[in-house]
C-alpha cells in the first residue's frame, strides 16, 4: 500500500506539473486582468505543494507499513470485463442500434462477470433490452439510436 | 402555463412584518396549487417511488440515482424536474432505514447509524416498531423543516443580496473547507480532491474570454467535462466495480416484519430524539459540505449523551432509530436553503439539483424566489405532498422493498450499468460522454482503494466556474489587489472561519501531543 500511495502522489505532483504548464500556455494576465490561465495555474499550484507534501509523507511511512493479506481473490478480470463492455457499447451504439446493443451488453455482462446459464443470460438480456427501449424510447422519448433495426 | 400568481391574492392589513408573514403564507399556498397539479403530483410520487427503491438498494446512492435520472427531465417543465428529483434525495431517506434495520445493510450513507440499534431491535422481534417509528419521526421531520425552509430561504436570500463578488468567493472557500474538514482520511489528499475538482472545472471555454482551455481540439471537450458523467463514474459504476471485484455475499430477511405501529411507550421515548434530530438535522444540513451523514452521527451522540442509559445504546434503544432517522431527513431539506437561496450546493445531490436549474434556465441564488416563485414555492409544498405519500406508501410497501432485495446482485449489478450509460448518453446523445463516465468510474475505483473522497472533488467541480469567475471578478473590482476578500467584514469573517477549520486538526494534533507528554511525565 506505501509503493502504491507513493506513485499515486508522484501521479498527483506530475498532473499538477502539467496543468501549471499548460495554463501558463493560455497566458495568466495581469493581477488586475486576469487571464484565462489564471485560475487554473494558481489550482495547479497549491496541488503542487500538496502533492509534494504528501509525497514526503508518503517516503516516511513506505517503511512502515505492515503488509495486508487479502482474504477473497481479486477478480480484477471483471473490472476489464465491465469497463470494456461499457466503452464498446459506447461505441456501437449508434451503429448498431439501442436494443441489439443492450440485448449484447447485458448477455455479456450476465454470462461473464458472475456466470449464469446460457438461458438465463439470453432471457435477461432480451427482457432487459425490450423493457430500456419501451421506457426511454417510447415513453421518455429519450432519442437513443435505433441503429440497424429501425425502431 | 401556471395560470395563478400569489400576486394576485387579495392584501392582508397588519404591520411591514406581519404582512411578509401572510405573504410566506400566500405563496406556500400558491405553492400547494402547483404541486397538487395532476402532472406535478405523478412526478412526486414517482420521484420518491425511485428515491425509496435507491435507499432500499445498496450500491445506489441518491447523487447516483439523480445523475442517472436527469437527462430524462430535460423533457418535462422546470417545476416538474425539480418536484421529481427533490423527491428522490428525501425518497431515498426513507428507503435506506428499511435494509438497516432490517438486514443490517445501510441502502445509503446518511442510515449507517441506523444499523447501530434499528437492526438489534430486529433482532429482538421489534422489526415493526422500528421501521414504524423511523417513517413516522421521517415524516414528522420534514414537516416541521418545511416551515423552517419557507421562513430562513427567503430571509437569507435578501441577506446574500447584499453579496458580491468576494463575499461569493470567501462563501465557497468556506464550504469547500468543511468539506475538506469533513472527509474521512487525510486533509491533504481531500484538498487535492478539491484542486483536482477546480481543474476539472477550468476545461472548456473560458466564461470571460472565450478561450477554449485544455480542450486539445475535442468537441466533446468544448463544453467542459459534464458533472452527470462525473458523478455518474464516481458514484454508481465505481461502486458496482467495487462489489464486483469479490464474490458479493446477499444476505436475505427470512423473519416477518409484524406490528408497524409504534406503542405509546414507543412514542414517549422517541418525541424528544425526534425534536432534537429535527433542529439538529435541519441547522446542520445547511452548512456547505455537512451533507445528510454528518448530522445523523450527531444526532445519535446527542441522545447517547442524554440518555439515563447510555450504555444500552446499541442493544436495541428506539432513541437511536428516531433521532438519526429525523436528523437525515431533517437535513435533506436544510440542504436545500442554501441551494435555492444561496445558488451553493452543500454536496454531490445538491449540487445536481442546482445543475437541473440551470439546464432549465433558471438562475439559482437570491434572485431564483422572485423569478420563479412557482419553482421555489412548488418544490416547498411538493416537499410536504412527498412526505405524505412516503408515509402513506412506504409502511404498507415494506414487504415489497424486502422482495426487491432478493434481487441477485449479478442481475442488479448489470441493470445499473445500463441505467448509468444511457444517463450518460442521454444528456447530449453523445457517445463520448459514455467514455467519459468510463474514465470516471475507474478513478472512482481507484479513489475508494486508495481512501480519497470523492465529495469534495464533486464539490469543487460544481463551484469552480462560479468560483473562478467571482475571483477574476473580484479582481477586476480591486484593481488587482487581493485586500477586497480581507476588507469586507461579510467575506473576512467567513475566511477566518474557513481558515480556523483548516487549520484546527494542526492545533488538536499539537494539544494531544501535549497532553499526552503530561500523561507521560
Amino acid at each position: 500500500m506505501g509503493r502504491i500511495l507513493f506513485y499515486c502522489n508522484l501521479f498527483w505532483l506530475l498532473f499538477s506539473l502539467v496543468t501549471c504548464v499548460e495554463s501558463y500556455r493560455l497566458k495568466l494576465g495581469t493581477i488586475n486582468t486576469p487571464g484565462p490561465g489564471f485560475f487554473p495555474f494558481s489550482a495547479g499550484l497549491i496541488m503542487l505543494i500538496l502533492s509534494l507534501a504528501a509525497l514526503f509523507q508518503s517516503i516516511k511511512k513506505k517503511n512502515n507499513v505492515e503488509k495486508t493479506t487479502r482474504q477473497e481473490p481479486f477478480r480484477w478480470w471483471n473490472i476489464v470485463v465491465i469497463l470494456a463492455a461499457v466503452t464498446a457499447y459506447a461505441f456501437s451504439l449508434e451503429k448498431i442500434g439501442f436494443l441489439i446493443n443492450t440485448f449484447l451488453f447485458m448477455c455479456l455482462l450476465l454470462k461473464v462477470v458472475e456466470p449464469q446459464t446460457w438461458k438465463t443470460s439470453i432471457l435477461g438480456g432480451l427482457i432487459t433490452a425490450i423493457a430500456a427501449n419501451i421506457l426511454f424510447n417510447v415513453f421518455f422519448r429519450a432519442q437513443i439510436p435505433s441503429g440497424i433495426l429501425g425502431f | 402555463m401556471y395560470s395563478f400568481e400569489p400576486k394576485f391574492l387579495p392584501e392582508f392589513w397588519g404591520s411591514d412584518e406581519e404582512n411578509t408573514h401572510m405573504d410566506i403564507f400566500k405563496d406556500l399556498l400558491f405553492g400547494f396549487g402547483v404541486s397538487l397539479q395532476p402532472m406535478n403530483l405523478l412526478y412526486c410520487f414517482f420521484g420518491v417511488l425511485v428515491g425509496t427503491l435507491v435507499g432500499v438498494l445498496p450500491g445506489v446512492g441518491p447523487a447516483a440515482a439523480l445523475s442517472m435520472l436527469l437527462p430524462i427531465t430535460f423533457y418535462v417543465p422546470p417545476v416538474s424536474a425539480i418536484i421529481l428529483l427533490a423527491g428522490i434525495t428525501y425518497g431515498a431517506m426513507y428507503g435506506g432505514s428499511t435494509t438497516s434495520i432490517l438486514v443490517n445493510i445501510p441502502g445509503e450513507a446518511a442510515s449507517v447509524v441506523t444499523c447501530l440499534d434499528g437492526y438489534q431491535m430486529a433482532r429482538k422481534g421489534r422489526a415493526g416498531p422500528a421501521l414504524g417509528i423511523s417513517a413516522f419521526g421521517s415524516f414528522i421531520a420534514g414537516t416541521i423543516t418545511i416551515f423552517f425552509l419557507i421562513f430562513l430561504a427567503p430571509t437569507l436570500a435578501s441577506f446574500a443580496l447584499k453579496f458580491g463578488p468576494p463575499e461569493y468567493v470567501a462563501l465557497m472557500v468556506l464550504g469547500l473547507s468543511i468539506m475538506v474538514y469533513l472527509a474521512k482520511g487525510s486533509i491533504v489528499n481531500a484538498l487535492i480532491m478539491v484542486c483536482f475538482g477546480l481543474i476539472l472545472g477550468t476545461i472548456g471555454l473560458d466564461q470571460m474570454t472565450g478561450v477554449p482551455r485544455f480542450v486539445y481540439k475535442s468537441n466533446t471537450l468544448m463544453d467542459g467535462i459534464g458533472l452527470i458523467q462525473v458523478v455518474i463514474g464516481l458514484f454508481g459504476v465505481s461502486e458496482v466495480l467495487i462489489n464486483v471485484e469479490t464474490t458479493f455475499k446477499q444476505e436475505i430477511f427470512e423473519t416477518k416484519v409484524k406490528g408497524l405501529l409504534p406503542n405509546r411507550e414507543d412514542w414517549r421515548r422517541s418525541i424528544g430524539p425526534i425534536g432534537r434530530g429535527t433542529v439538529i438535522g435541519f441547522f446542520l444540513g445547511i452548512i456547505p459540505g455537512m451533507s445528510v451523514v454528518i448530522p445523523t452521527f450527531v444526532s445519535y451522540a446527542v441522545e447517547k449523551k442524554l440518555s439515563k442509559y447510555p450504555e444500552k445504546f446499541g442493544t436495541g434503544m428506539i432513541e437511536g432509530v428516531a433521532g438519526p432517522e429525523s436528523a437525515n431527513n431533517a437535513a435533506s431539506t436544510g440542504c436545500l436553503v442554501p441551494t435555492l437561496s444561496l445558488g451553493i450546493p452543500t454536496g454531490a445531490a445538491t449540487a445536481l439539483l442546482l445543475g437541473a436549474l440551470m439546464i432549465h434556465g433558471l438562475r439559482p441564488g437570491p434572485l431564483l424566489i422572485k423569478e420563479a416563485p412557482e419553482v421555489f414555492w412548488g418544490l416547498v409544498a411538493s416537499l410536504y405532498v412527498g412526505n405524505v405519500m412516503l408515509l402513506v406508501l412506504n409502511l404498507p410497501l415494506i414487504g415489497l422493498w424486502v422482495k426487491i432485495l432478493k434481487i441477485p446482485y449479478y442481475f442488479l449489478f448489470s441493470l445499473i450499468l445500463l441505467l448509468c450509460i444511457i444517463g450518460s448518453y442521454i444528456t447530449n446523445n453523445n457517445f463520448y460522454d459514455v467514455f467519459i463516465m468510463a474514465i470516471f468510474g475507474l478513478i472512482g475505483y481507484l479513489m475508494k482503494k486508495l481512501n480519497y473522497e470523492a465529495a469534495p472533488l464533486v464539490l469543487a467541480l460544481v463551484l469552480g466556474p462560479m468560483m473562478e469567475k467571482a475571483f477574476r471578478r473580484s479582481l477586476m473590482l480591486s484593481d488587482g489587489g487581493l485586500g477586497i476578500f480581507f476588507t469586507r467584514p461579510i467575506s473576512a469573517s467567513f475566511l477566518i472561519v474557513a481558515l480556523l477549520i483548516l487549520l484546527s486538526p494542526l492545533f488538536l494534533r499539537k494539544k494531544r501531543l501535549r497532553e499526552e507528554l503530561r500523561a507521560g511525565d
